[in-house]
């Protein structure tokens, strides 16, 4: 790696570092509360911001995560591990003829070559709001209005941090025990109940001819034409629709009743929705033809009168 | 005034990360709706605790919807059009459902500050609609039932 290279490098990832360190430093705030007497979380982790940052620290190589953590969290539930990766990656970085500078983070509570201590980094922190890690910064804040964006993976990886903080952040305000949304399906009156079960198509009626007696027959055979060739094949369409609706429904109901949708309530609700829909055409159906089979009685009713008289 | 030039720059970078994430699902509206109405009614929920917690933040949180009246606005509609075939109650049944979930949240004092500050970034004129979107995929989990599968 060339010069330009490696202070490329080194630059990103100063950015990176400074980065996460001022996002996290304006998510400081939540470690106040902390300080306040905020009971921990159920893990045994400070809070959720904690356990956040230090997941973001991830298993990561760079010793300026580990030391922004114990900047943030000088107690926290990570700090002996913090301190002991920070030991280990100086460590290893002066035993490997590097000629690339370390990245220039100042931060006042990490010395180079540190040992691995049990007790605290005493760094004061700062008594205000402001973000703690950004007071700790020797650089300026970049990001300012029109200001270039860090480099792309460092967009990606503070990106990232930032992206998991949120999530936290959100689980943190839901109620206990609450798992994700459900969203249900929504499910029309006539629609596929599901990838494996449909709704049987509604049957095709047939369409009944109204029927207008006349108010005599020429004869006895006339009205035997008439029941043969007009009322029968009427009462024969109404009949027809009436079974179609009346199977139309006792399918669904098998469909229903069948073991295969046993655990399927989505779908039950489906074939009950359309079985309900579809009660009203099956009413009208049932209401042609009874009033066809009353019409017989009504047919026989008419009067025969000899041809030529009045009608 | 510098942290929120400071989270603006992130909250840039965390758009640049999810941007292909979200090109990829089947039902890519409905999805965005839902997480939409679902980080609306978070925000709503956590801004009435901090209210009781000494934090009033339902400014922040008007000016916030505000802001993005018309990207809350369209979500709201789509899912009311998504729930429509159901029946009438099936929106309120599914709103009722967030409303619980984020019910019974821990919130404090140091919480509160921090949502605050988020609605506030959010809430400025100058809030880019893509960075309200990150904040939502980033906080506001894919729901259960949308078939949106991974990108192969």
């Amino acid at each position: 790696m060339d010069g330009i290279g490696r202070m490329a490098s080194g630059l990103s990832r100063k950015r990176l570092c400074l980065t996460a360190a001022l996002t996290l430093g304006w998510l400081a705030m939540a470690p106040l509360a902390q300080a306040q007497g905020v009971p921990q979380a159920a893990n045994g982790v400070g809070s959720p911001f904690e356990l956040a940052f230090w997941q973001s620290v991830g298993n990561g190589e760079d010793p300026a995560l580990y030391e922004a953590y114990l900047q943030q969290y000088p107690t926290g539930t990570f700090a002996p591990i913090a301190r002991a990766k920070v030991a280990a990656l100086r460590k290893a970085a002066t035993t490997v003829a590097a000629p690339a500078p370390a990245p220039q983070v100042a931060l006042p509570a990490a010395s180079p070559v540190a040992p691995a201590e049990p007790t605290p980094v005493s760094t004061p922190r700062p008594a205000g709001n402001g973000p703690a890690l950004a007071m700790a910064m020797p650089m300026p804040l970049p990001a300012a209005p029109g200001a270039p964006l860090p480099s792309p993976a460092a967009s990606a990886a503070s990106g990232a941090m930032l992206g998991q903080m949120l999530a936290e952040l959100a689980r943190s305000q839901e109620t206990p025990g609450a798992g994700a949304t459900s969203l249900p399906p929504a499910v029309a009156a006539v629609s596929p109940v599901s990838s494996r079960h449909a709704l049987p198509a509604r049957p095709q009626l047939a369409p009944v001819p109204d029927l207008t007696l006349p108010t005599s027959f020429c004869s006895a055979d006339e009205r035997n034409r008439f029941h043969d060739g007009i009322y029968a094949p009427a009462l024969e369409a109404a009949k027809r629709n009436n079974d179609a609706a009346v199977a139309y429904l006792t399918q669904l109901q098998g469909i229903y009743d069948g073991y295969q949708l046993g655990r399927d309530t989505e779908a039950m609700n489906a074939l009950a929705a359309e079985s309900r829909s579809y009660q009203a055409d099956a009413a009208a159906t049932f209401s042609a033809q009874a009033a066809m089979v009353r019409t017989f009685d009504a047919l026989m009713a008419v009067p025969v009168r000899p041809c030529g008289a009045a009608r | 005034m510098r942290q929120g030039a400071v989270l603006a720059a992130a909250l840039a970078s965390l758009v640049a990360g999810q941007a292909a994430q979200a090109a990829n699902c089947a039902g890519p509206e409905i999805a965005e709706a839902a997480r939409v109405v679902e980080f609306e009614a978070m925000m709503m929920a956590v801004s009435l605790r901090c209210a009781r917690a000494g934090v009033d933040m339902r400014p922040t949180f008007d000016r916030m919807v505000g802001t993005h009246a018309a990207r809350f606005g369209a979500a709201d509609t789509a899912m009311h059009r998504y729930f429509a075939p159901a029946g009438p109650r099936a929106f309120d049944r599914y709103a009722t459902g967030i409303a619980n979930k984020y019910g019974g949240g821990a919130t404090d004092g140091g919480t509160c500050r921090v949502f605050n500050g988020l609605a506030g970034e959010l809430a400025s004129p100058a809030s880019d609609g893509r960075v309200l979107g990150a904040v939502v995929r980033a906080m506001i989990r894919m729901p259960e039932g949308l078939d949106c599968p991974a990108k192969p």
